[in-house]
């Protein structure tokens, strides 16, 4: 706020920049003769700056070239891979849960109407399950070497009906198992 | 071509100058020829030991070969090289152990001063403290006052090179020169 203004000819100031002058005169030492042929000589041995990261990588290859040392930077990028690999694993694991609510639905969905049945579809479920052994037995006397038959059949009947079934019907009675399901979730 | 590019100032035809920003190395190596003693002169009054000056010298040079493609054009090729020079020198002087500065109670003091071992003792000391003193000052005013004093440039060769107007240099080298007050006491009681 109180800043104080310019003072171009502060008298100390001069004085401070008088002994600077004054060192810098009584520092005049001159470089050895040779140090600009030695600076010359490590400037050539530089790589060529317009060579850029190519250059660069090959100097630090070249310094990697003894056996020991090839050794350790083996040793340093097994390291880099595996240490990529894990996590790679981590982040495949981290991602594994929302991979997995994308087939739970249906997973979700068959129990939620077996759970959402058992008090009052618990009937329905029963009576799918009921109506194919009823039809089996029936079947088998018809036809006794059959059962085999029947039963792939009807499991296969079964089994690829009850999923539309019990999506069906369960989506049917479970008219109200879409309510329950969903009120439960809330 | 290039004999004529050489004056007080440095380097200063395009020629060359392009020349060297291409990377041509017989180009860099006239700058090296011109510019060695400036430079080196320069990380001696920052450094004090004449060894620890050449290899600084010699790490600037090179820095700057490696990044020549860097130099911009803004001011002259001396004032990027002291910039270089005295920012790898203040960096050598800070990673250095405190210990007697023996090395810079050079022969030349030592006949100036004839067999009075105490003024010379005493000149060192008043060396060292001035070296110390710019050291630490916060930047930009260290660099202002190592470019203008210990590489002998003018505040405009300094503004140019450091990119920051003339106005703004001159205030920098001001608050530099107000932070080193204390040297002139301290100068003043020793004599």
């Amino acid at each position: 706020m109180n800043r104080r203004p310019p003072d171009p000819v502060d008298p100390d100031l001069d004085r401070v920049a008088d002994e600077l002058e004054r060192f810098a005169a009584a520092e005049r030492g001159e470089p050895p003769i040779d140090l600009a042929s030695r600076i010359r000589a490590a400037v050539d041995a530089a790589p060529d700056p317009g060579a850029g990261w190519r250059v660069s990588l090959a100097a630090v290859l070249r310094a990697w070239r003894t056996p020991a040392r090839g050794l350790a930077m083996a040793a340093v990028l097994v390291v880099a891979v595996v240490g990529a690999l894990a996590v790679g694993q981590l982040i495949n694991e981290a991602r594994q849960p929302n991979v997995g609510t994308s087939p739970s639905p249906p997973a979700f969905v068959s129990p939620s109407p077996s759970i959402s049945p058992t008090p009052p579809p618990s009937s329905s479920p029963s009576p799918s399950p009921s109506p194919s052994p009823t039809t089996t037995p029936t079947a088998s006397p018809t036809a006794s070497p059959a059962p085999p038959a029947p039963s792939p059949s009807d499991d296969d009947e079964f089994e690829t009906p009850e999923p539309s079934e019990s999506d069906n019907s369960g989506p049917g009675g479970g008219g109200g198992d879409n309510s329950g399901p969903g009120g439960g979730d809330d | 071509m290039w004999a004529t590019a050489w004056h007080d100032g440095g380097v200063d035809d395009t020629a060359l100058i392009d020349a060297v920003r291409a990377g041509d190395r017989h180009a860099f190596g006239l700058l090296v020829d011109q510019e060695t003693a400036v430079i080196y002169r320069a990380c001696l009054r920052i450094l004090g030991r004449p060894h620890d000056a050449e290899d600084v010298t010699q790490e600037a040079f090179l820095i700057a070969f490696k990044s020549i493609r860097g130099f911009r054009g803004e001011g002259s090729l001396r004032g990027w090289l002291l910039r270089i020079a005295t920012r790898q020198s203040f960096r050598r002087l800070s990673q250095r152990r405190p210990t007697a500065d023996l090395d810079s109670v050079g022969e030349p003091f030592l006949a100036d001063f004839g067999a009075e071992p105490t003024r010379v003792a005493v000149a060192a000391e008043e060396r060292r403290e001035i070296r110390a003193a710019v050291a630490r000052l916060p930047e930009p005013y260290r660099e202002v006052v190592a470019l203008r004093f210990f590489g002998d440039m003018s505040l405009a060769d300094v503004a140019a090179a450091t990119g920051r107007p003339l106005n703004t240099v001159k205030t920098h080298l001001r608050r530099g020169l107000e932070r080193l007050r204390p040297l002139v006491t301290i100068v003043e009681g020793d004599r």
